[in-house]
């Protein structure tokens, strides 16, 4: 086990530093981090912002930031495991000693640590530069909502693996991909928090996992006691974890017996 | 004649490679995509009445033009998302050895099926928006998105060209490609001073949103602008590619 948990901290470290060492992967994200928040702001301010929940636009960009640090920090591994099974390096791989599902993961992690960095570096200087100001919280609140933001990048991360091991039957991920990042864009709360929503769509996203995974998380962003407690986030995203990690292992599987006996 | 049906046999063969791998996937799950992401702009407007005077139809019809124009780019001019891998790969000896264009045969060499998905989400959007209900707007429509089709393929020449100066620049020339389509499909009635003329002639997202929907409106300007701007970014994509060439054969 001991052995085990080595092996996949190895792997996440070197997928760490590989990310951080890669300016033009780094600077691609952040980039668009920047030209988001930009376009928001224009947004929010060409706007009769009087309308919105009483939020003030700062409010607002502050929460688009938390939610865009969770977005952009998921590492797009479907792709790459995509691409080992059209090549067929996937049943390659399976000889290998150690799950591949598992490096996979630590990879995923690794690379979305990376990620959380870099873009929660310019998300912050780039929103602060906007809008003059810093959310109303405490700075403990404030890290909190960064550390579940990883939480949660570390959940999605399991969705892009099992999201790539389906190319096993269709050859093709993407397209799964496209539809869970519009899902929890629209569904997560991605640019306006779900207070604003239609009834039926707010409860409808609600028996997701989206909010839990995104929104609700930002939500402290927007002050005036906006969220839940930090308990109640912890242990969302949590069981969100744990499901999603059962219903990787059931794909995995599935995927592994279909290779071998294809 | 001869060199229109040799690039018709390649569009032809291209696009039945695309329908064989996973066509029908990639198409309902781009077509679902668009649809999602549109229900952003649905919950928006439900909140807000305008942004600087324009209204869901006219930000539907920015949106569809985005869409479809892009759908169209990679159906017909796929081959042009590669192509900075292909310069800096050295595949692109091949193309300059055959007595073809080879701007125009590397843009055909390839045909993405998720393309479909944009065009069909493309239409329905500008039905929904309701702005191209009769003849006049809609030929006026079919012009501005003729344009769109141009800019976007000119603008993703240009910055794919950067492989022949700076090497291997694939995945920057991918991003910044991805920033114009994202750029385009929000508002760009929003910017003033250099941010505004930045989205006309840098990321000209605005020639690619902005302009159709004002053309279909009744602007003459934005028509005269359109026609303008999309001369000018297929010159630049011509002349950088050309320059791109000499530089390349020198090299």
């Amino acid at each position: 086990m001991k052995i085990i948990v080595a092996r996949f901290w190895a792997v996440a470290k070197q997928a760490f530093l590989r990310r951080m060492s890669s300016v033009l992967e780094q600077s691609g994200r952040t980039i668009l981090l920047a030209i988001i928040l930009c376009v928001w702001w224009k947004l929010w301010q060409a706007t009769d912002f009087g309308k919105f929940a009483g939020f003030r636009p700062k409010d607002a960009l502050w929460y688009l930031m938390a939610t865009e640090w969770i977005v952009l920090s998921i590492p797009y591994t479907h792709i790459d495991i995509e691409a080992e099974i059209r090549s067929g390096d996937f049943a390659f791989n399976l000889l290998r000693p150690g799950s591949y599902a598992g490096y996979q993961v630590a990879n995923g992690i690794g690379l979305s640590t990376a990620n959380w960095i870099a873009i929660g570096v310019v998300g912050i200087s780039v929103t602060y530069a906007l809008t003059g100001s810093l959310p109303d919280l405490t700075l403990a609140r404030f890290a909190s909502v960064g550390l579940l933001g990883l939480l949660a990048a570390w959940a999605c991360t399991l969705v892009m693996v099992t999201l790539g091991l389906l190319a096993v039957w269709t050859n093709d991920a993407t397209p799964f991909a496209w539809v869970w990042q519009k899902l929890q864009f629209v569904l997560g709360g991605l640019m306006f928090p779900l207070s604003i929503y239609p009834g039926w769509l707010k409860r409808l996203a609600e028996w997701t996992p989206f909010p839990h995974l995104l929104g609700n998380l930002a939500t402290p962003m927007l002050g005036s006691g906006e969220g839940g407690g930090l308990l109640m986030a912890v242990l969302q995203v949590g069981l969100w974890v744990a499901g999603f990690s059962l219903i990787l292992s059931f794909v995995f599987q599935r995927a592994v017996r279909r290779t071998l006996a294809g | 004649m001869q060199k229109l049906k040799f690039y018709g046999h390649l569009l032809r063969l291209n696009l039945k490679s695309s329908v064989a791998s996973g066509f029908w996937l990639q198409m309902l799950f781009m077509v679902l995509n668009n649809g999602i992401f549109w229900i952003i702009w649905l919950i928006f407007f439900r909140t807000f009445d305008q942004i600087n005077g324009w209204r869901l139809p006219q930000v539907t019809l920015m949106y569809a033009t985005a869409q479809f124009a892009w759908g169209i780019k990679v159906v017909v001019f796929g081959g042009t998302r590669n192509l900075a891998r292909v310069i800096s790969d050295g595949e692109f000896d091949g193309f300059l050895l055959q007595p073809r264009n080879p701007l125009l045969h590397i843009a055909t060499t390839r045909s993405f099926a998720s393309g479909w998905g944009d065009i069909l989400s493309g239409l329905a959007l500008v039905g929904i928006s309701g702005l191209v209900g009769h003849i006049g707007p809609a030929l006026l429509y079919a012009f501005a998105l003729g344009c769109a089709v141009i800019t976007f393929t000119a603008a993703e020449v240009i910055l794919h060209c950067m492989a022949f100066w700076l090497g291997p620049t694939n995945t920057l020339s991918r991003q910044l490609t991805e920033y114009i389509i994202m750029l385009s499909c929000y508002p760009q009635n929003i910017y003033h001073g250099w941010l505004k003329a930045a989205m006309y002639f840098l990321l000209p997202a605005a020639v690619i949103g902005l302009l159709p929907v004002e053309l279909v409106q009744g602007s003459a300007s934005a028509g005269f602008a359109l026609a303008g701007l999309t001369t000018f970014f297929a010159a630049t994509a011509g002349i950088t590619f050309h320059r791109g060439i000499k530089r390349y054969i020198g090299a």
